[in-house]
């Protein structure tokens, strides 16, 4: 691979160039964001790297914010001149070091570089400094691609903004939401840069071909942990021997134990996705997700929680009780397979494997309850963990306010594939702590499965 | 374009995953090893191994891993061994007992076996072939429990296992054995019949109740067949009382051993043995797993970024100017850069002596001065666009206004409040923190009255 190609983000003050920047190169650190004009006042240098070897390097701008003014003293176009030697001119002059410091840097940067990405906040009225502007880097004799950013918004003038563009040449546009990039939206923007640079084609479609491998494997590593997730919990299993079984408060304080487990195990699922995703396990924004914060504990056991779902699963509303301990309410989420309960359990460990039914006869002649989660409680975080992975894939690492969980969500009866998917975990307690040949093509089918679900 | 995934040997991934099972309950203390694998290689994949070879000497785990490749030869004897013991099997159960040997059925005891035992192992190379590193997989952990010098097996021994299957390198790695122990034992057994056959006077036929002599002498020349294409002498006799039946048919039986024994054994070893070097020389790291995944965003976000061209912020300019005296109680309303639906407050533009709109061109700005300097009234309320990022073509704007005692206005109302915030703090930081804004209308009245 030859030199990087250098692209120069630019573009007016607070049109989200770092956000753009922090999105395409997914690192929430790069720079500093907020809505506050010129955030941003040097030019830092970022690289995206396919296989360690740089392939572009993004320079991150100073917004330009007095465009109307810095046309008037770039002055005239004169005869003698191309509009690049204009500017390299004012360059020199004493305007560029002092009242136009920061745009001086910005077209410093423009001259260096083999193409430029313009950003544009399409919520801004196409005024007179924007026309400007748009002349002015059109000046520069590089390829300039504007980024239609914000293009969702309510109070986007898109069409307005095209037209200016198109008017002073800027025909290939990409729209991209820099905050909440859409499906597809890097690959378009990287295709209209091909369009943009015939020359430096090859290696942009390299480029395009690595993020979206890099997507797929995300989307696969992120199947592969909640797979792994799911057979683990319904896996889990504490058999309690006759005495324990027999005495409410060390049954209660073993039930607890249990829970606290289920949490911390299904807390370090949620943990590892974000860190698959590299998003921080404190992002401020992320933890107003209910199942981010401690509310989700609670939540997760609550019957009213358990009961709809297992009322969606085609379940009953039963569940959320346990087998033949049907008004204990205390137990919720758990299943308590007992003496009482041998018939209702034979007849469900004989679709798990003999095994199952072997130890259960066993226990059940013992006197010895074996505590276990309910199907609804695993299709409940499977549910979770699904919806805050696609909530992830899709998120932009510049974005910053409330997830819209309403769009994301996952009805729980789409989920049944996984409930049948899941229950050769239910015969192998040792599969919480350990691999296995058998567990991993357990773990396969579920992923097919998750896969299946899109 | 394909992507060339970096390849590793077998010794390094072997130490990639065993790191890995040991970082499942604890993440390892790595900042040494993040460090030096970052000034070692750009390459990604690369730096994940080369992190782990650096904790893998520190956790000892590269000890355990020598020591596993000690190991490894003495199973190679043990193979042959048992290579040795199954050949003196196999003659001890050829020769039986007496002289007589019935040539056949020696014959079909040599290569019904074996042929069973190819196939079976062919359907472990075409089926899912992950049994038999399970079976191993516990018998590490089991030994890892009882002794305490096969913990060392038990550190890295699951970790081989995953990698091999991982790679499909189990089916061909196993079966390579199996092929080497067959290989072996019908070698010899070919070697104990010749000894036993060259020193011993032994009588060799076929025999036969409801067949017909004719039919066994014609399967035994069919089965001569192939050790004949080979060169071997497998001769087959009219008849089994012919004179010197017993010699030929001895040449025969030793002939069958080695072409149907022995051979397609060694064959399917050679086989065995260049796929698995074929596979473990294009061993990649699984870059779908979520540890090696994560590994990759920790390694990426410690990239450096490059500050280029850096900020020579220059302190806020207070600036004091002499105010200008307007005509008393005269208001005048500009629309600054408003979009075009926008209009300006009616309430504001009665009261207002003289009011105009700009969209922010040069001319438009140095003719609005001009005329403010020229005739200039007692306060200016600039009408600006709230949903808009202040900038300083909006400050150069009001500083050269700032004569007369100007205010702003956000518009439309809608958006007014929320963005107020964020004007004031621009204001501040600008050092125009002196001219108040406004959200509200009606404030902007007051104000534009009595001040």
């Amino acid at each position: 691979m030859a030199e990087p190609l250098a692209i120069a983000v630019v573009g007016h003050t607070n049109a989200g160039k770092t956000s753009l920047l922090r999105t395409l190169t997914r690192r929430r650190d790069f720079g500093e964001v907020s809505d506050r004009p010129g955030t941003t006042r040097h030019v830092e240098s970022v690289d995206v790297a396919i296989d360690g070897r740089a392939a572009l390097r993004f320079f991150d701008t100073p917004g330009l914010e007095d465009p109307t003014g810095l046309l008037a003293t770039l002055g005239p176009l004169r005869a003698d001149m191309t509009p690049p030697q204009r500017i390299r001119a004012f360059l020199e002059t004493r305007a560029a070091r002092e009242d136009f410091e920061q745009e001086a840097k910005v077209l410093r940067a423009l001259l260096d570089i083999d193409a430029a990405l313009f950003v544009i906040d399409c919520r801004e009225p196409v005024v007179a400094k924007f026309r400007c502007e748009v002349e002015i880097l059109a000046s520069c004799g590089k390829p300039v691609l504007p980024v239609l950013n914000f293009v969702r918004d309510p109070l986007s003038r898109e069409a307005q903004w095209s037209t200016l563009l198109a008017d002073f040449a800027l025909h290939a546009q990409a729209r991209f939401d820099a905050v909440a990039p859409f499906d597809g939206g890097e690959a378009q923007l990287y295709a209209s840069l091909q369009a943009l640079l015939p020359q430096r084609q090859d290696l942009l479609h390299q480029v395009a071909g690595f993020l979206e491998r890099e997507r797929a494997e995300r989307h696969e590593a992120g199947l592969r942990l909640i797979a792994d997730a799911l057979l683990t919990l319904a896996a889990l299993r504490v058999t309690l021997s006759r005495e324990e079984a027999g005495s409410p408060p060390h049954k209660a304080a073993i039930v607890e134990r249990f829970r606290a487990d289920v949490l911390q195990r299904a807390r370090r699922a949620v943990q590892a996705l974000l860190d698959l995703h590299a998003f921080a396990h404190d992002d401020a924004e992320l933890a107003l997700l209910p199942w981010l914060d401690g509310r989700w504990a609670a939540d997760l056991f609550h019957p009213e929680t358990l009961r709809d779902a297992g009322v969606r699963l085609g379940k009953g509303a039963a569940i959320g009780a346990g087998i033949g301990l049907a008004a204990d309410v205390a137990l919720a989420g758990l299943s308590l397979g007992s003496a009482a309960a041998l018939g209702a359990t034979i007849g469900g460990a004989a679709s798990q494997g003999f095994g199952t039914m072997g130890r259960r006869v066993a226990d059940a002649l013992q006197g010895r309850e074996a505590l276990s989660l309910e199907d609804a409680v695993v299709m409940v975080v499977a549910q979770r963990l699904l919806v805050l992975h696609a909530v992830l894939c899709a998120r932009g690492h510049a974005a910053h306010g409330r997830i819209d969980l309403e769009r994301a969500a996952l009805p729980v009866e789409r989920l049944q594939p996984l409930l049948r998917a899941v229950q050769p975990a239910r015969a192998h307690p040792q599969w919480a702590e350990a691999d296995s040949p058998r567990r991993e093509a357990a773990q396969r089918a579920l992923i097919a499965e998750l896969r299946a679900l899109g | 374009m394909p992507r060339d995934a970096p390849v590793f040997s077998l010794q390094d991934l072997l130490l990639t995953e065993a790191v890995k099972d040991l970082e499942a309950a604890t993440p390892l203390q790595d900042d040494k090893a993040m460090r030096e694998a970052v000034a070692t290689t750009p390459q990604r994949e690369a730096r994940i191994v080369q992190r782990a070879l650096t904790l893998a000497a520190d956790t000892g785990l590269a000890g355990d891993a020598a020591w596993l490749r000690r190991v490894l030869p003495s199973l190679g004897l043990a193979v042959v061994a048992v290579g040795v013991l199954l050949a003196a099997l196999l003659t001890l159960s050829l020769l039986g007992e007496g002289r007589r040997i019935n040539a056949l059925a020696a014959l079909a005891l040599l290569v019904l076996p074996n042929l069973a035992g190819i196939v079976a192992w062919a359907f472990f190379v075409v089926g899912p072939g992950r049994g038999g590193a399970g079976l191993f997989g516990h018998a590490a952990a089991w030994l890892g429990r009882r002794r305490p010098w096969q913990r060392r097996a038990a550190r890295v021994v699951p970790a081989a296992l995953r990698l091999l299957d991982a790679s499909r390198l189990t089916p061909w790695l196993l079966g390579g054995l199996n092929h080497l122990l067959w290989a072996v034992a019908y070698l010899l057994a070919a070697l104990a019949l010749v000894a036993v056959l060259a020193f011993s006077a032994y009588r060799l036929d076929w025999e036969t109740t409801i067949l017909s002599p004719q039919t066994l002498r014609d399967t035994a020349r069919t089965l001569a067949w192939w050790p004949a294409l080979l060169g071997l002498p497998a001769r087959v006799p009219e008849s089994a009382e012919a004179a010197g039946a017993s010699q030929v048919l001895g040449w025969w039986l030793i002939s069958g051993t080695l072409a149907y024994g022995a051979l397609p054994r060694l064959l399917l070893f050679v086989l065995c043995a260049g796929v698995a070097r074929g596979r473990s020389a294009a061993l990649r790291l699984d870059t779908q797993d979520p540890y090696y995944r994560t590994l990759i965003n920790r390694f990426e976000a410690l990239a450096p970024t490059r500050v280029v061209d850096a900020e020579h912020a220059a302190a806020p300019v207070r600036r004091d100017v002499p105010a200008a005296h307007g005509e008393s109680g005269t208001l005048a309303l500009i629309g600054f850069e408003l979009p075009p639906e926008a209009s300006l407050p009616p309430a504001l533009l009665e009261r207002a002596a003289w009011s105009e709109r700009i969209d922010g061109r040069g001319d438009e700005r140095q003719q609005l001065l001009q005329r403010l300097a020229a005739a200039p009234p007692a306060r200016l309320l600039v009408v600006c666009h709230a949903a808009s990022t202040p900038d300083r073509g909006t400050g150069r704007f009001l500083d050269g206004a700032r004569p007369v005692p100007t205010a702003l206005l956000l518009a439309p109302p809608t958006l007014a409040a929320a963005a107020l915030p964020r004007w004031r703090a621009w204001l501040h930081q600008a050092g125009r923190a002196d001219l108040p804004v406004f959200a509200d209308e009606d404030e902007a009245r007051r104000w534009s009255r009595h001040g």
